[in-house]
């Protein structure tokens, strides 16, 4: 590896513009709730061969999840599955998804969105990141685990009604369908839009249940009675090193106790 | 390069997690306006080796705007390894994790303080340490903040202009840079703005002499709500650039809005070499 610079000749560019309004392009869920709506592109060609991309989602109503596709219209093979965004009804920000992942120059991006409220919009630029010929290693193959299509969210994390400690493993996946070296975690908010002011240590672990193993230990959460948020909504990419077969599960400890407000979804994202 | 993980052997530890509470390391301002407080110490030994850091900040007291710094090094010696991150709070506050590819070796002490336009506010601090293993990345030594403005605990203003949605004239962050930068890690504030209005906007970031400015970081997305009256996200990056020493970094941007002050806000960057 030596010394060479990773970002020497870095490029950037973004996907996906609206600049008449100055957001994203709007992605519209199926009218039916929890159903993918149609796939809207977000650019022809991309402009450059990108090593990483990060995905920015804004959206203000309910639970929804995004995929992002390459191919022409009516083939689209979807290369990020399931990004899920919480409910933000009274927070702004947007759900910010840096993805190692390899995208050819030339590529044609599009995005479909699925929401609990049926016909709801989400907004969504893509930053397209070539790394230089120093760059690591692309990775390519980037599967979702713990997501739950039926609710447009993820695994529910309890707490429990212990305050501050650590509470039962929440399985995610039970077998890695995939080998993992860099894990994105993405944080809902169970569609609550009446949440208290409250903070959360979270741990993430593999290992069969009863003998998990933390490898991501203490991740702080926090959210706001005026926001009504858990944020932040997007954490990592991590370095990992998770070998297939796998189960990955997490919990967490919360300063309160109130059944709802406690409560928060978690999904993973593994980079192989 | 070659096809050897840059994750095998990975670990990753936290470090001023408070269990008791469920959140971090409690660290106070001065009770003076815009002035740094007394270092708090976030974990007297570091249990890793780690090649990046993530400084995850939390619960902030009051609403306004802070400059936190990390330091390592004993007690009343302290050095600062990330200078003048800044974090905000208006009627809602957000959890906000600054990841900054930069070294701290095992067995370091690391602590923090904080300044704030709130006299004697406080916020929560924790740090993930990310150690990559063998064979790693390349550490990263020194991070410069550029655009932080100590007086007012924010950074550099910018005004999309009065005409909607038309990316206005650039804001200069810095005329030239201390050192080179690999990685630009990106913070947005608020201006010192209590009441918001709904907007969106489209900044980018720039380097190169006034009006020849190329973009480097095209297109991020911003919003605001009502609501919490907060300007989010409240970090971006870091992403890979390759800036030389004595540049010059700047940054414009476009917005939905055209409110002579709800359109405005602050950017501060942290280059890492």
């Amino acid at each position: 590896m030596g010394d060479w610079s990773l970002t020497w000749n870095a490029q950037e560019d973004t996907a996906g513009m609206t600049f008449t309004s100055s957001q994203g392009t709007g992605l519209t869920a199926s009218a039916s709730a929890n159903v993918k709506g149609a796939w809207a592109q977000l650019i022809a060609a991309t402009p450059i061969d990108a090593h990483s991309i990060t995905v920015i989602i804004a959206q203000s109503t309910g639970d929804q999840m995004i995929d992002i596709a390459i191919g022409p219209a009516g083939q689209e093979h979807i290369i990020v599955p399931n990004l899920m965004t919480g409910s933000i009804t009274n927070q702004s920000g947007r759900a910010v998804y840096y993805l190692p992942i390899q995208i050819p120059k030339n590529s044609r991006l599009a995005g479909r969105n699925q929401s609990t409220t049926g016909g709801v919009t989400a907004t969504v630029l893509v930053m397209l990141f070539s790394h230089g010929p120093g760059a690591t290693p692309p990775m390519h193959q980037l599967t979702d685990y713990g997501t739950n299509t039926a609710d447009s969210g993820g695994t529910g994390i309890d707490p429990g009604t212990s305050l501050n400690t650590k509470n039962a493993w929440s399985q995610l996946v039970a077998a890695t369908a995939r080998p993992i070296r860099a894990l994105m975690i993405g944080i809902g908010n169970q569609a609550n839009t009446a949440m208290t002011t409250a903070t959360w240590l979270c741990d993430v672990g593999i290992g069969p249940g009863g003998q998990e193993y933390v490898i991501i230990p203490d991740i702080l959460l926090s959210a706001n009675t005026t926001g009504d948020a858990i944020q932040p909504w997007t954490l990592g990419p991590f370095p990992v090193s998770i070998p297939p077969g796998s189960r990955i599960a997490a919990h967490a400890q919360c300063s309160i106790s109130t059944a709802a407000d406690r409560l928060f979804d978690i999904a993973v994202y593994g980079v192989e | 390069m070659g096809e050897w993980s840059a994750s095998s052997g990975a670990r990753v530890a936290t470090v001023g997690h408070n269990p008791a509470a469920s959140t971090g390391t409690v660290i106070t301002a001065s009770a003076t306006a815009n002035t740094k407080g007394s270092w708090a110490q976030i974990v007297a030994a570091t249990p890793i080796s780690a090649s990046s850091v993530i400084v995850m900040l939390s619960s902030p007291s009051a609403a306004g705007d802070y400059l936190v710094d990390i330091g390592t090094g004993i007690a009343n010696f302290e050095t600062i390894l990330v200078p003048n991150i800044l974090y905000c709070r208006r009627a809602s506050d957000a959890c906000a994790h600054f990841r900054l590819p930069v070294g701290v070796p095992a067995g370091a002490r690391l602590a923090a303080r904080v300044q704030s336009t709130s006299a004697s506010a406080t916020v929560a601090a924790a740090i993930m340490l990310l150690s990559h293993g063998f064979p790693g990345m390349a550490h990263f030594g020194f991070i410069q903040d550029y655009g932080t403005a100590l007086a007012d605990s924010g950074g550099v203003s910018v005004d999309p202009g009065a005409t909607l949605n038309t990316k206005n004239t650039w804001s200069q962050i810095v005329a030239s840079t201390a050192r080179p930068a690999r990685w630009l890690m990106i913070s947005i504030g608020n201006v010192g703005n209590n009441v918001r209005t709904n907007a969106n906007w489209l900044f980018d970031v720039g380097i190169g002499s006034a009006g020849q400015e190329h973009v480097i970081l095209a297109n991020m997305g911003l919003n605001a709500f009502g609501t919490p009256d907060l300007v989010q996200p409240l970090v971006y990056g870091p992403f890979p650039v390759a800036i030389p020493s004595g540049s010059r970094i700047a940054a414009h941007a476009q917005c939905d809005i055209s409110d002579a002050t709800d359109r405005l806000f602050d950017i501060a960057v942290y280059g890492v070499e």
